[in-house]
């Protein structure tokens, strides 16, 4: 992993795709939680979760994943809300 | 009633019910109208429309109980519906005079994120706080009266399981009516008027109507917004000059697709700040328990097959009894009207055959549809359905259905009419009509029949009871084989609007109420047979009509002669002690001859002269004429082609798929001229093309008219001729692969 970091760090082209990867809500671990720090909006998907109230600052928990490894569902201000995984990728997070 | 008065009378009072999904909406729409309700589609989509009558002081109010929805934004038709009805673009619905705006109290933020977005219609707004009491238990506590003064409308707690404050809603309706009161809208920063400005000058309207504020919010808004066709103006322009209004709010230093929600809530925040107050340190809820179990990777997935199994046991296995009651009860008229009709033969059939068949026809998928629907009102009403999707949503994804498409397909292993009533609690329009359409191939009990003669017949005998077993189960496999990249292909191409996100809420556990489970059964029976009933009816007597004609009467005395001198060839005995014997109605040979005037009519019927004429196209399958005329006859309903092949191999209509003397009747049928001449009819692979036949195709008038319903004529045709269609080619291939192998 740190030799990979390395190699990374010189390209900065894989360093903002690492990044990306690695403080997506994806990265957490079950149970843990995070702060959500920007919301890629790019589709209809990413404008409905930000109308569910996962917006910037929010504090997240990824408190479940489905028996087969997708969807997951995030707990948000005391509510339950499921999405895909791949719905969830543009949610970006800083975990506390 | 009012007294009618020479000036125009007032019209009726239109309120809409609008709120997240999972707020309890449909527990205080049913405790405002009571029974008076009516479901349906709305126009040109397929989103379920319901709408009931409530009882006020002032006179009968029309309650609409919009889709229940966690935004205004609309990327589909589908989606538009509720921004369409609250701005009065359904001619015949109307604009709406007051909104009940129902949110769950124990998530106030999220909820009032909707009501923000509808202030901006202009319309009197009542806010009601169900599930009042889940706020206590999620160690919440609620200011009222400070929510009350921030509002400025009426707030209005309510447990709509408890029917508590449905008379304060009531009242609140009344006093809004003296003096309208409206939610604080929110203020928009300049450029965001500027922005709106913008579009409202560049893209003009169809119908020189005008977009209302909240509909070019959706334009400025939404990334593909469905509102670009009421525009006057091509999509690209439309697209061009959206640009450009957004690049007001970019200036502003906002981003577009962001600003909206981000907006919202800061308005919400403001509204709410300091009303809810939450105990940080509150244990975790019977809710967070039970989905340890229920959404455990090993033991939820258990749970989760088990509750299936039962739903699925309950509508195969325990509606069976309450079916034979009908079918029995059906018989039970038939006898009891037949001899009154005796006089006139072709009146009797029509009665009996005809009229009560046809009622009959309907009745028996009631029982069905009643446990379903009860079933899916427990797990609704529970909580547990949105779960249900949870856990199945990946092996459904992929193909363009999701979770909730589970249990509609389940359901149609057992039968495809509740099945296909059953998607309607998809959400998502394009995964619903993709259900609907692949919902007929999972391997109905109606198939059953013709498996169990098929297989009993040919391949026990000859291969055993392990390659007997093993067909019946890839029958049932076939199907779902076919329905996948039916599915793949139908989400992916034919059905391009967007997919709406699989993003909801699993809400908390609730005790569900038995009267909202009662009202669920009770609407779906009513609809069922209000709305399927009369076509399936209506199929059933032209049926009848084209099996009685033409008559076969004018040739009966020939047939008789010809029987007679048969039977006196056969020595049985002589002319006149044959004669004898046909007269009493008792004798054997009395009813091998009415046996035999039945084939006959069947021969020359309508359906026989089609079957026979259509039988060259059944010829690359191996059919011969009387499978064609079964095939043909059992369109309606699939189950009749046993008692279709009874009466064509003079059996009479009564025998079952276990019969011995129907399968001995089958296997000596032989081909009676060409090449093929004394050659077994039934063989291997005409037998498995038969099965395949029946396994894809469309034979079920009752499934029909249910799509029709549903999903539009459109989609019931061409569910139809793709059905027909593929049963054909898989028939012919098992036939052509079959016989270079057996």
């Amino acid at each position: 992993m740190v030799f990979l970091r390395v190699r990374v760090d010189k390209d900065p082209f894989l360093r903002v795709i690492l990044n990306r990867t690695l403080s997506s809500l994806l990265s957490l671990k079950l149970g843990q939680k995070a702060r959500v720090t920007e919301i890629r909006a790019e589709s209809h998907i990413d404008q409905r979760i930000l109308s569910l109230g996962i917006g910037a600052n929010v504090i997240i928990q990824l408190s479940k994943v489905a028996p087969l490894g997708d969807p997951i569902a995030i707990e948000v201000d005391g509510a339950l809300i499921m999405l895909r995984k791949s719905e969830a990728q543009g949610i970006q997070v800083e975990p506390i | 009633m009012d007294p009618v008065t020479p000036a125009a009378p007032s019209r009726t009072l239109r309120i809409a019910l609008i709120g997240n999904p999972n707020t309890g909406k449909s527990t205080l729409f049913n405790n405002l109208t009571g029974l008076r309700q009516k479901t349906g589609n709305y126009p040109g989509v397929t989103v379920s429309r319901k709408a009931g009558i409530m009882k006020l002081p002032a006179g009968d109010a029309e309650l609409i109980d919009l889709p229940g929805t966690y935004s205004l934004s609309a990327h589909s038709p589908d989606e538009r519906v509720v921004i369409d009805v609250l701005n009065g673009r359904f001619k015949e619905i109307g604009k709406p005079d007051i909104i009940l705006f129902v949110a769950d109290a124990g998530n106030l933020r999220r909820n009032l994120f909707l009501a923000s977005q509808v202030a901006t219609l202009k319309i009197p707004m009542i806010l009601i706080l169900n599930q009042w009491d889940s706020v206590a238990k999620s160690g919440q506590q609620i200011d009222l009266n400070l929510l009350k003064g921030r509002m400025g409308i009426p707030v209005i707690p309510t447990i709509g399981t408890k029917d508590q404050g449905t008379a304060d809603v009531k009242q609140a309706i009344l006093d809004l009516l003296d003096e309208p009161k409206y939610l604080p809208e929110i203020q928009w920063p300049d450029s965001m008027n500027t922005a709106m400005e913008h579009l409202k000058v560049s893209l003009p309207c169809v119908g020189d109507e005008l977009l209302s504020e909240s509909e070019t919010h959706r334009l400025l808004f939404d990334t593909h917004s469905a509102e670009v066709q009421r525009l006057k103006v091509s999509a690209e322009e439309a697209k061009r000059e959206v640009v450009k209004a957004r690049e007001f709010l970019r200036k502003d230093g906002m981003n577009p697709l962001v600003a909206e929600a981000m907006l919202h809530y800061r308005h919400i925040d403001g509204l709410i700040g300091g009303v809810v107050l939450k105990d940080p340190d509150l244990a975790p809820g019977t809710t967070e328990s039970i989905d340890k179990l229920l959404l455990h990777r090993g033991w939820g997935l258990a749970a989760f097959v088990g509750m299936m199994y039962v739903v699925f046991q309950a509508v195969y296995s325990w509606a069976g009894p309450v079916m034979d009651l009908i079918e029995g009860g059906k018989v039970w008229v038939q006898d009891m009207i037949g001899p009154a009709l005796a006089g006139t033969p072709m009146l009797q059939s029509l009665v009996l055959d005809g009229v009560i068949e046809g009622v009959g026809a309907f009745l028996i998928f009631l029982p069905q549809i009643l446990i379903l629907f009860a079933f899916i009102s427990l797990l609704e009403d529970s909580g547990y359905m949105a779960r249900a999707a949870f856990i199945m949503d990946k092996l459904f994804s992929w193909c363009g259905l999701n979770g909730k498409s589970f249990v509609p397909l389940l359901s149609s292993y057992a039968c495809a009419i509740p099945g296909i009533m059953a998607t309607r609690t998809i959400e998502d329009p394009k995964s619903r009509l993709a259900t609907v359409f692949v919902a007929p191939f999972m391997s109905c009990s109606a198939r059953l029949p013709v498996y169990i003669l098929c297989i009993g017949a040919f391949i026990e005998p000859v291969y055993g009871p392990w390659w007997a077993g093993f067909t019946l189960f890839m029958m049932h496999f076939v199907g779902l084989a076919v329905a996948v990249p039916t599915a793949w292909f139908v989400t992916r191409f034919i059905l391009k609007t967007k997919s709406q996100p699989f993003v909801m809420e699993l809400p908390k556990y609730r005790a569900p109420r038995m009267r909202d489970v009662g009202y669920r059964m009770w609407q779906a029976g009513l609809e069922f047979v209000q709305k399927a009933g009369t076509i399936i009816f209506f199929i059933t007597i032209i049926i009848w009509a084209s099996l009685y004609f033409p008559r076969s009467d004018s040739q009966e005395p020939v047939i008789r002669s010809e029987f007679i001198a048969e039977k006196v060839a056969d020595g049985i005995g002589t002319e006149d002690a044959i004669v004898t014997l046909l007269e009493d109605p008792d004798s054997e040979l009395n009813q091998e001859y009415h046996l035999l005037l039945g084939s006959t009519q069947i021969n020359q019927s309508f359906m026989g002269r089609i079957g026979k004429a259509v039988q060259p196209i059944f010829e690359p399958a191996g059919f011969d004429w009387r499978i064609s005329v079964s095939v043909l006859a059992s369109y309606p309903a699939r189950e009749v082609i046993i008692s279709t092949l009874g009466i064509i191999y003079s059996l009479g209509g009564d025998v079952d798929e276990e019969d011995g003397s129907l399968r001995a009747a089958l296997k000596n049928s032989k081909w009676q001229e060409g090449e093929r001449a004394e050659t077994p009819i039934y063989t291997v692979p005409v037998v498995i093309g038969l099965m395949v036949f029946f396994a894809l195709c469309s034979q079920c008038g009752a499934t029909t008219s249910i799509i029709i319903k549903e999903a539009g004529l459109r989609w019931a045709i061409a569910s139809f001729v793709y059905m027909t269609a593929l049963a054909w080619l898989g028939a012919v291939i098992s036939y052509q692969v079959g016989t270079r192998f057996f």
